[in-house]
C-alpha cells in the first residue's frame, strides 16, 4: 500500500529517464493531431494522506513532462478538473472515491487512471472502472484481492471478469506480509511474535498473511490482538503482549491508525528492546516529517523496521531523485517513482494503441494495450510485466531498519518473489 | 454525598454508607485482581493490569464527573463536555512545551524531569492553567449555547451540544491538522516494585491526584453553600429559585466545576498517553457518559465509579486479547444496565420528569 | 377540511395551498415528478454545468436520495416523535448487510431486489424494536445514549464477526438492482435515478399519510407532553415503539438500495458521523416537516459533496490569491460549518429553515410559555 521516502543509497544509474518506452518506433505524425487526451488522479489529498499523495502527483507530473506532453499522435493533459480528491473529513473515503470514478468514467477525454493509494477505495472503484473499460493504474495499492481471483478479485471486477482494466506497479500483500515473516526468522533471528493489527483492510489483510508465512516456518505465535484506530489507550493491550513474552512485534497497518502510538505503549510496557515490524504503513518519511512513524515515535523507534512493497534500489534512482528535487524543489519519495512508472504504464499504452476514430474506441485500445502480458515495461523502477491479473512481475519487497543518526530509515536489503 | 435528589445530607448513615462503599471497592479490586490473576497465570502481569485500570479509571471518573453534575443540575447531555477535557489536553500540551501556538511559549519542556521541586512546579502551573481555561471555556459554552434554550424542549440543547462538541473538535483539527502530537514525558518511566510488576510514579499520581479532586468535590458539594444550592437546585429548580438560589450562578458554578475537572483530566491524559489528538474527546466522552449512566446519572460518586468500572471492564478485555470488542462490551454493559436497572448502579429509582 | 379546489385560472398561492392540503398524496406525487424532471435540467445550465457534467450530476442525485430517504426515516423518530435517536446509521448497515447477503457472490444467493429492499427494511425494523421495546421506556434522553451506544455496536459487530461478515474488507460485488425490462449499470446514472426518484416519492407519501393518521397524531401528542398523553389513555410505548420501528425500517430501506448502488457494504461505510450528518439534515430541513427535510438533505449532501470540493478547485484555479480564501480547505471545513449550523439553528431558528407549522408554535411556545394549550389542542385530535 504504503511506500515513501527514498533514504540515501549508493547505486549510480545507467537509466535515461524519459526514454523508457517499450516500444521501439513510436508512431511518427505530428504530436497531438488526433486531439488531447487526459490521464486522470484520483487521490486522497486531506490530512495526513495529502503527505503521500502529494509526491506521486508530482510525480505523475513530471513523467508528463518528460514525455513532452505528447504520446503517439494525442496530446496529453492533466487539468485540475481530473485530479480528484477522495479523502473525507480529513481521510480516504471509499464512498467518495467511488463517486469519483463515475466522474472519471463519464469523461471521455479521460483514458486512464492514475490512483487510489488505498486498497478500500480501490475495492469500490474497480468494478465502475471496470465495467467502463477505464485503464486504471495503481502506484500503491497492495491488497491482494483487488486482483487475484483466488482472493475473489473476480467478484471486485464483475462486470468484465476476463477483461483487465486494474494493474499496479507494486506487489501484494500476500508477498510483502511473508517478507517480513521471513525477515524475522532468517535475518533478525526471532522465533515468538506478537503481532497486532488496525482491523482494517490493509492491516488485518498483511497481519493475516504475515501470521500464515510464520507459523508455517517455525515461527511461533505468541498473541494476537486487533485495534481498531479509535482505541486511545494502549498500555493494557501492551501489558497483556508483555506477558507473553515476545521476541518481535509485528504491526499491520499504517501510522495513522496507530503504529508509533503502540510502539510508544509497547516500550512504556517493557518491550523496548524488541524489535518491532510494520508494513509500508509506518514507511512513511523521515524523523523530521510532520505526522510520520518516525517522527511521532522518536526515540522508541530505535527497534523499528519496515518493508515496502515496491524496489528500494533500482537503476537511475539518483538520477530520478535529483531531477524530482530539481523540477519541485522537494525529495521524491518511493510512491513519486511508482507514480511515475503509473504515468509511463498509460503513456506508452496510448502510443501502442494508435489512433482510434473517437474518444470511446481509443479508451478500450489503450486499457487493451496497457495490460498486454506480452509488454515489458522498461520504468523508471525497471523493466516489469503485468501478469493476466494486472499484478507487476515486479515482486520485490524492500526492508528498511531505523538509522538514530540520521533519524531516518537505512535500506538494509530487498528480497525478490519473483526469483 | 449526590448532588441529584439525594435525601440525606452528611450524616451519620451517609458515612457509613461511604465507608461500605469503599470496602467494596476495595473488595471488588482484589476479587479483579485475583480473577485476572487466575485467568492470565501471572501475579504481576495482573498487578500491571490493576494499575492501568485504576489510571485509566481515574481519568474516565474525572470526565464523568462533568456530565453528571451538568445532567444532575438541568438534565442535559452536555455532549461537549468530551471535547472539553480534549481542549485541556491541548491547553497542557501548550503550556508544557514552546509550540508558538497563538504566539503564547509555554514551559519549553522534551522530556523528563529529574528535580522533584522543578517537576511539581511545571505540574502545578499546567494544572492551574489548563484548570481554569476549560472551567472558562465551559462556562462560556453553558453562557451562550445552553443557557437561551433553559426553556426550550429538551432535544434543542441536545443538539446544541452535539453542535459545540463538532465546533471544539473541528477548530482543534484546523489548528493542529489531524495527526498525534507528542506530548513531552515529565514522569521518569521507572517505578516501584509492587507483586513483580513496576508501578511507574505517574500511575500513582494520577490515581492520587484524582481521589483528591473527587474526595474535594464531595466536601464541596455536600459542605459548602454553593454545594447545597447546587443539590437544592437539581432537586427542584422552582423551589430552589424560591428559597433564595441564583439559578444562574449555580448552573455557571456547576459548568465551572465541570470544566476545571475536565482540565485536570486533560493534562493526566496527555502525560499517561503520551501524545494527544483532536477527536480524542469524542470517544472519551463517549465513556465518561456511559461511566455516568452506569453508575446512577446525578450521583457523584456513581459517576467515579462507574469511570472506574468502565475502565475495568475494557483493560479486561484488552488482557485478554480482545481489545477489538472492548468499545462494543462497554456499550452492551451499558445497555443492560440500563434496561435492568435504569437509574444506575447506585443511583435512586425516579420516573421522567414531565 | 372541506374544502374544494375551485376551477379558477389565476393559480394564486392561496389555491396551490387549498390544493396541497386537499389532495396530499397527490401533491407530493406532482411534486416529486416536477423535481424530477427539473433537478437534470438545472444541472445543464450554469453555473451547474461547469462543475461537472449532467450525468455525474444525474449520479450524485441518486446518491443524495439515500440521504433523503435516511433523513425522511430519522424525521420520523426525531421530528415527529421527538426521540433522539444518535445511532442511526447502525439501521441502514443493517438494511445495507442484509441486501448484500440477499444478493452477492459471498453468500452465494441472489433474490429479487424488490424483495430485498423490503426485507432490508423489515430486518431494520426488527431491530428497532428489539432495542427499543426495552430501552423506550427509560426516560428520554437515555434513549440517546442507548442508540449512540447501538451505534457503535453494529460497525463493531460487522467489522469482527469476519467469518460471517467478511470483517473489515465487506461484502463486495453485490448484484445491481434487477427491475424487469430496465438495464442497471453503473456508468448509466439514469435508471439509478428514476428509481430513486419512486422510492423517495413512495417512502414521502407513506410518512404524509402516517403523520395525518391517528398514530401521527399520538407521535406529536407525545412529542409535545408525554405525561398527559400518557394521562390521556395513549399508550406512549408501543407509540414510540412504532416510530423508532418505522424509522428504522426506512433506514433499512436505504441502506438496501445504498448496497446496491455502490455494489459493496464495509463497516467503514457507517460510523457515528453518517448519524451526525443526516441529524444535521433533519436540523436543518426543519424537523417535523418532511418536504423540508427532504430539502435539507439534499441540499447538504450536494453542498458536501460538490460544492465544497469545487470552491477549492475553483479558488486553487485562480490566476491571483485571494487571501484566506485560497488558504482555506473548504472539505476541512465540514463538520465545522454543520456544529455551528446546529447551535445558530437551535438558538435562533429551532423550527429550522423549512419548518413544520406544528413544531414551530411548539419550539416557540416556549418564550410564550403557552406549551400546555398547544398540547392540549393536539391531544384532543389524537384522541
Amino acid at each position: 500500500m504504503k511506500f515513501r521516502k527514498l533514504t540515501a543509497l549508493a547505486g549510480a544509474s545507467l537509466m535515461v529517464l524519459g526514454a523508457c518506452s517499450a516500444t521501439p518506433g513510436a508512431s511518427g505524425g505530428a504530436g497531438g493531431s488526433k486531439g488531447t487526451v487526459y490521464i486522470g488522479i484520483e487521490l486522497p489529498q486531506q490530512g495526513s494522506e495529502l503527505a503521500a499523495s502529494e509526491p506521486i502527483i508530482n510525480g505523475i507530473k513530471l513523467a508528463v513532462k518528460d514525455a513532452g506532453g505528447v504520446a503517439g499522435n494525442y496530446k496529453i493533459e492533466i487539468p485540475n478538473s481530473v485530479i480528484l480528491d477522495d479523502a473525507k473529513d480529513g481521510a480516504h473515503d471509499p464512498q467518495t472515491g467511488a463517486v469519483n470514478m463515475k466522474t472519471l468514467a463519464t469523461n471521455e477525454q479521460v483514458v486512464g487512471v492514475i490512483g487510489p493509494l488505498n486498497s478500500s477505495v480501490a475495492k469500490v472503484q474497480i468494478p465502475i472502472s471496470n465495467e467502463a473499460g477505464l485503464l486504471q493504474c495503481s502506484p500503491a495499492n497492495t491488497n491482494e484481492g483487488l486482483t487475484k481471483p483466488e482472493f475473489g478479485a473476480k467478484d471486485v471486477r464483475k462486470a468484465n471478469p476476463d477483461k483487465i482494466n486494474y494493474v499496479r506497479v507494486v506487489t501484494t500483500d500476500d508477498n510483502q506480509g511473508p517478507a517480513a515473516a521471513k525477515y524475522i526468522l532468517e535475518v533478525l533471528k526471532k522465533k515468538k511474535v506478537y503481532i497486532i493489527d488496525d482491523t482494517e483492510t490493509f492491516g488485518k489483510g498483511i497481519a493475516d498473511n504475515f501470521e500464515k508465512y510464520l507459523t508455517a516456518n517455525g515461527g511461533e505465535l505468541v498473541g494476537r490482538d486487533g485495534v481498531p484506530k479509535t482505541t486511545t489507550d494502549y498500555s493494557a493491550i501492551m501489558t497483556a503482549a508483555a506477558a507473553k513474552k515476545p521476541e518481535a512485534i509485528y504491526f499491520g497497518g499504517v501510522t495513522a491508525t496507530g503504529g508509533a502510538r503502540i510502539l510508544k505503549a509497547a516500550v512504556q510496557a517493557g518491550l523496548a528492546d524488541v524489535p518491532y515490524i510494520g508494513p509500508d504503513g509506518i514507511y512513511d518519511g523521515s524523523g523530521t516529517t510532520k505526522d510520520s512513524f518516525l517522527n511521532l515515535a522518536a526515540a522508541d523507534a530505535k527497534n523499528s523496521y519496515a518493508t515496502a512493497a515496491a524496489v528500494g534500489d533500482y537503476p537511475g534512482r539518483q538520477e530520478f531523485t535529483d531531477k524530482f528535487k530539481k523540477e519541485f524543489s522537494k525529495d521524491p519519495t518511493g510512491y513519486s517513482a511508482t507514480g511515475y512508472a503509473c504515468a509511463q504504464v498509460v503513456i506508452d499504452a496510448i502510443k501502442r494503441a494508435g489512433d482510434a476514430a473517437n474518444m470511446k474506441e481509443l479508451r478500450e485500445k489503450v486499457r487493451v494495450a496497457a495490460v498486454d502480458t506480452s509488454v515489458t515495461y522498461k520504468s523508471v523502477i525497471g523493466e516489469f510485466k503485468f501478469d493476466a491479473n494486472g499484478d507487476t512481475s515486479q515482486k520485490i519487497i524492500s526492508f528498511y531498519g531505523f538509522d538514530a543518526a540520521t533519524k531516518d530509515w537505512v535500506f538494509k536489503e530487498q528480497l525478490d518473489f519473483a526469483k | 454525598m449526590t448532588v441529584a435528589r439525594s435525601s440525606s445530607p452528611a450524616s451519620a448513615p451517609g458515612f457509613i454508607r461511604r465507608f461500605r462503599l469503599v470496602g467494596y471497592s476495595l473488595i471488588g479490586i482484589v476479587a479483579y485482581f485475583l480473577l485476572l490473576a487466575f485467568m492470565l497465570n501471572s501475579t504481576a502481569t495482573a498487578a500491571q493490569q490493576v494499575a492501568n485500570a485504576l489510571t485509566l479509571g481515574a481519568i474516565y471518573a474525572l470526565v464523568a464527573l462533568g456530565y453528571t453534575m451538568v445532567y444532575g443540575i438541568i438534565e442535559l447531555i452536555n455532549f461537549a463536555h468530551g471535547d472539553v477535557f480534549m481542549v485541556g489536553s491541548f491547553v497542557a500540551l501548550w503550556t508544557l512545551t514552546s509550540d508558538p501556538i497563538f504566539n503564547v511559549v509555554g514551559l519549553g519542556q522534551t522530556g523528563i524531569v529529574t528535580n522533584i521541586a522543578l517537576l511539581a512546579g511545571i505540574l502545578l502551573l499546567t494544572f492551574t492553567v489548563s484548570m481554569v481555561l476549560m472551567a472558562v471555556l465551559n462556562m462560556g459554552i453553558e453562557r451562550f449555547a445552553y443557557r437561551p434554550l433553559r426553556n426550550a424542549p429538551k432535544v434543542a440543547p441536545l443538539i446544541t451540544a452535539i453542535g459545540v462538541s463538532l465546533i471544539l473538535q473541528n477548530v482543534i483539527q484546523i489548528i493542529v491538522g489531524t495527526g498525534d502530537r507528542p506530548v513531552p514525558q515529565l514522569f521518569p518511566t521507572d517505578g516501584f516494585q509492587f507483586l513483580g510488576a513496576n508501578i511507574r510514579y505517574l500511575n500513582l499520581f494520577i490515581f492520587l491526584v484524582a481521589l483528591v479532586l473527587l474526595y474535594g468535590l464531595q466536601q464541596f458539594v455536600s459542605r459548602t453553600r454553593l454545594g447545597r444550592a447546587m443539590r437544592a437546585t437539581a432537586q427542584d429548580q422552582q423551589a430552589a429559585q424560591l428559597m433564595g438560589v441564583d439559578l444562574n450562578q449555580t448552573i455557571a458554578m456547576t459548568f465551572l466545576i465541570g470544566g476545571a475537572l475536565a482540565g485536570a483530566a486533560g493534562v493526566f491524559q496527555g502525560q499517561y498517553l503520551g501524545y494527544v489528538r483532536f477527536d480524542l474527546g469524542f470517544n472519551a466522552g463517549l465513556k465518561a457518559f456511559t461511566a455516568a449512566v452506569l453508575g446512577g446519572i446525578g450521583n457523584l460518586t456513581g459517576a467515579a465509579l462507574g469511570g472506574f468500572l468502565i475502565a475495568f471492564l475494557e483493560v479486561f478485555a484488552a488482557a485478554n486479547g480482545q481489545q477489538r470488542w472492548s468499545q462494543a462490551i462497554v456499550f452492551v454493559v451499558l445497555i443492560v444496565v440500563l434496561v435492568f436497572r435504569p437509574a444506575g448502579i447506585l443511583g435512586q429509582q425516579i420516573g421522567e420528569r414531565a | 377540511m372541506t374544502g374544494r379546489v375551485k376551477g379558477r385560472t389565476s393559480l394564486s398561492r392561496a389555491t396551490l395551498r387549498e390544493f396541497v392540503d386537499v389532495h396530499r398524496s397527490t401533491s407530493i406525487l406532482l411534486g416529486m415528478a416536477l423535481v424530477g424532471v427539473l433537478l437534470p435540467l438545472i444541472a445543464l445550465v450554469p453555473p451547474f454545468n461547469i462543475f461537472q457534467n449532467q450525468s455525474v450530476w444525474v449520479s450524485g442525485f441518486s446518491n443524495a436520495g439515500v440521504f433523503v430517504l435516511l433523513a425522511l426515516g430519522l424525521n420520523i423518530v426525531v421530528g415527529l416523535a421527538g426521540l433522539l435517536d444518535l445511532g442511526y446509521a447502525a439501521f441502514f448497515a443493517i438494511g445495507a448487510y442484509a441486501y448484500a447477503y440477499g444478493a452477492s457472490p459471498f453468500s452465494g444467493q441472489h433474490f429479487p431486489f424488490i424483495v430485498l429492499l423490503v426485507v432490508g427494511a423489515l430486518v431494520a425494523a426488527t431491530f428497532g424494536v428489539l432495542l427499543g421495546a426495552p430501552t423506550l421506556r427509560l426516560r428520554g434522553d437515555y434513549l440517546a445514549i442507548v442508540t449512540l451506544g447501538f451505534g457503535e455496536i453494529v460497525p463493531i459487530v460487522f467489522l469482527n464477526a469476519d467469518k460471517y461478515t467478511n470483517g473489515t474488507n465487506g461484502i463486495g460485488g453485490v448484484y445491481k438492482p434487477d427491475i424487469p425490462f430496465v438495464e442497471f449499470t453503473l456508468l448509466n446514472p439514469w435508471p439509478f435515478y428514476v428509481l430513486m426518484l419512486v422510492l423517495v416519492t413512495i417512502v414521502m407519501i407513506l410518512i404524509y399519510r402516517l403523520t395525518e393518521s391517528r398514530i401521527g397524531r399520538a407521535w406529536m401528542a407525545i412529542r409535545e407532553d408525554e405525561l398527559a398523553a400518557a394521562s390521556n389513555g395513549l399508550n406512549t410505548v408501543t407509540t414510540k415503539l412504532m416510530a423508532f420501528a418505522l424509522g428504522a425500517s426506512t433506514a433499512g430501506f436505504a441502506g438496501a438500495f445504498n448496497a446496491s448502488s455502490l455494489t459493496s457494504v464495509d463497516p467503514g461505510q457507517f460510523l457515528s458521523t453518517v448519524s451526525f450528518t443526516i441529524l444535521a439534515m433533519v436540523v436543518l430541513g426543519g424537523m417535523g416537516n418532511i418536504w423540508g427535510v427532504a430539502l435539507g438533505a439534499f441540499v447538504i449532501y450536494t453542498v458536501q459533496i460538490v460544492f465544497l470540493k469545487q470552491l477549492n478547485t475553483f479558488f486553487e484555479g485562480l490566476p491571483f490569491h485571494v487571501p484566506v480564501l485560497s488558504d482555506v480547505n473548504f472539505v476541512q471545513y465540514q463538520f465545522l460549518l454543520y456544529g455551528l449550523a446546529l447551535v445558530l439553528m437551535m438558538l435562533f431558528r429551532p423550527e429550522g429553515l423549512f419548518p413544520s407549522q406544528r413544531r414551530k408554535q411548539e419550539l416557540h411556545a416556549a418564550d410564550a410559555a403557552d406549551t400546555e394549550s398547544s398540547a392540549k389542542a393536539t391531544m384532543e385530535e389524537a384522541l
